[in-house]
């Protein structure tokens, strides 16, 4: 059975991502205080909020890595909290942490190849299509990752997580840390990749050039949604600006 | 010049050859479980006499014993891990390694209860060397050495161009970011224990093959082996092979009578592994290759 066809039969093929009242942290005090988040692959959704706002977490949360005391997340119609990361990326989601996000000894292709592990048949033609994305990537293919540029490096992390065809790509930070050019670049690709139907989740530290380019945002404060909404009108919004866009 | 090669430099590269072959597999399981693997010296003991029993049964030299010996080891290491590491996974790593000195302790019990403490060997009688140009070879360090390459180079292969071997790398590198493009730990961890298992069952063998067999074979071979891991790179496997070579090659020409005595009485060879492993933990604890720390 092909990836798509179980994905299929698993999910209801909305490829939405909802994430109700999540609770939990590392073990000592929880950082998300009651997180809902709502995502979906005709979206660009952002989250922006101070540092320590539990951004991060509530990224590694909805992957399975952080344990949740309360809260559901359902993805495509299915309940996926609880279970292992491993078994997200073949129900449709696509997920690239902000650091540590490739395989440093591992050449650009076997990154890639790893991405796209769980569909060997498949892998070529899905290569070929993130080349397209990154052509870079195409002319540095037996480059070490490790030896890798940050804008290079963050490409090839996309790239990776690109593989599978996800639905609902998943990106902590995409931009951190870049130069203000490559910045600009990394978010044009971003919103290349959304054009071919892949949803946008998205955190970003430029808050304002974020819900610029998104269709959907929320403003976490303290491990919880305090402002949500269209990007526009959050934008549009006197309060919000104020407070955490710098006014 | 001859006898330096004959009588040093050929038996150094063999028992190199030896060393490189469980170390490969203490540095591939460190790489992956983040574990000081202790039973890895027993287990190598374990595969040699699966090797023993196979002759005793079947005839035939030991060389045609080495696929079932590798394929039995694998399994018990499999079978250890299931039993007595992966309920300690979610654990701190000390643990496991608490229980590996277990597993060596009960492997080498089993070992004297099935085969007896007495030493052994796979065939008795001597073999006359062949001698070309001055060159003493003997068939067993040709077979030894020649096997020797052919596994390394096949673990390359393995490595470098099967998917399984590239998301065993993968895993070494972040296993939190393997596990997000869907790989699963678990069945790497399988294949890294058919890999370490088969290789260190084959330097048991090896090491049976060149000397002989006994209860303490593995447990005496275990400080050479770390201090090969080490000396490479602890979870660097092609460190390993370095390491390995450097520390037979060592242990032997050590004890070469440049003038005339030798440099170091061969009774304190086993501690030139052990001298190495020390030095190199002072000045560069990652190794030659810049592995972890253990």
């Amino acid at each position: 059975m092909s990836l798509r066809a179980r994905r299929r039969e698993a999910g209801d093929g909305s490829g939405v991502l909802e994430a109700r009242q999540l609770f939990g942290g590392y073990g000592g005090d929880d950082i998300l205080k009651g997180v809902s988040l709502k995502a979906a692959p005709d979206r660009i959704t952002v989250i922006v909020g101070p540092n320590g706002a539990g951004k991060s977490t509530a990224m590694k949360a909805l992957f399975g890595f952080v344990a949740l005391r309360a809260g559901e997340i359902h993805f495509d119609g299915v309940r996926i909290d609880g279970l292992p990361p491993e078994d997200l990326p073949a129900r449709g989601l696509g997920y690239v942490p902000q650091e540590r996000n490739v395989f440093p000894s591992l050449s650009i292709e076997e990154n890639l190849e790893m991405g796209g592990i769980l569909r060997p048949k498949a892998r070529g033609a899905a290569l070929e299509r993130v080349y397209g994305f990154f052509p870079v990537l195409r002319e540095r293919r037996t480059t070490p990752a490790g030896a890798l540029s940050g804008g290079q490096r963050q490409m090839l992390a996309v790239g990776r997580a690109l593989m599978l065809e996800p639905r609902l790509l998943m990106l902590d930070e995409p931009t951190a840390g870049l130069a203000p050019k490559v910045i600009d670049e990394m978010l044009d690709l971003i919103r290349a990749i959304h054009k071919t139907g892949v949803g946008i989740l998205m955190v970003e530290q430029n808050a304002r050039q974020a819900l610029e380019m998104a269709t959907h945002g929320f403003v976490l404060v303290n491990g919880a949604d305090r402002y949500s909404g269209a990007a526009a009108s959050l934008l549009g919004d006197e309060e919000v600006l104020q407070a955490f866009l710098g006014g | 010049m001859l006898d330096l090669i004959n009588f040093y430099l050929i038996p150094g590269l063999v028992v190199g050859a030896i060393y490189t072959l469980g170390a490969i597999g203490i540095s591939l399981i460190f790489s992956i479980l983040r574990v000081a693997h202790l039973a890895h010296g027993d287990l190598m003991a374990i595969g040699a006499y699966f090797a023993l029993s196979w002759v005793h049964l079947l005839g035939g030299p030991a060389y045609l014993a080495l696929p079932a010996a590798m394929a039995l080891t694998a399994l018990v290491a499999i079978g250890v891990d299931r039993t007595c590491y992966r309920p300690l996974r979610r654990r701190r790593t000390v643990m496991v390694i608490i229980a590996s000195f277990g597993v060596a302790l009960m492997l080498r019990a089993a070992l004297m209860l099935i085969w007896g403490p007495d030493t052994q060997v796979y065939q008795s009688g001597i073999q006359r060397p062949m001698v070309v140009a001055g060159l003493r070879l003997q068939e067993k360090h040709l077979f030894i050495l020649g096997a020797a390459i052919v596994l390394v180079v096949l673990l390359h292969l393995f490595l470098t161009r099967t998917i399984t071997g590239k998301a065993m790398r993968a895993v070494s590198d972040d296993p939190d970011l393997a596990r997000v493009c869907g790989v699963r730990t678990e069945r790497v961890i399988l294949a890294m224990w058919i890999t370490a298992g088969s290789l260190c069952a084959a330097a048991g063998v090896f090491l049976g093959v060149d000397t002989q067999l006994s209860p303490l074979m593995g447990f005496n071979m275990l400080l050479p082996m770390f201090a090969a891991a080490i000396l490479g790179g602890i979870g660097k496997p092609y460190g390993a092979i370095v390491g390995g070579m450097v520390i037979g090659l060592a242990e032997e020409l050590s004890t070469y009578p440049l003038f005339g005595e030798p440099l170091i009485e061969p009774t304190y060879k086993s501690a030139i592994a052990f001298t190495i492993m020390v030095l190199m933990l002072l000045w560069r604890p990652t190794g030659l290759f810049r592995g972890k720390v253990l």
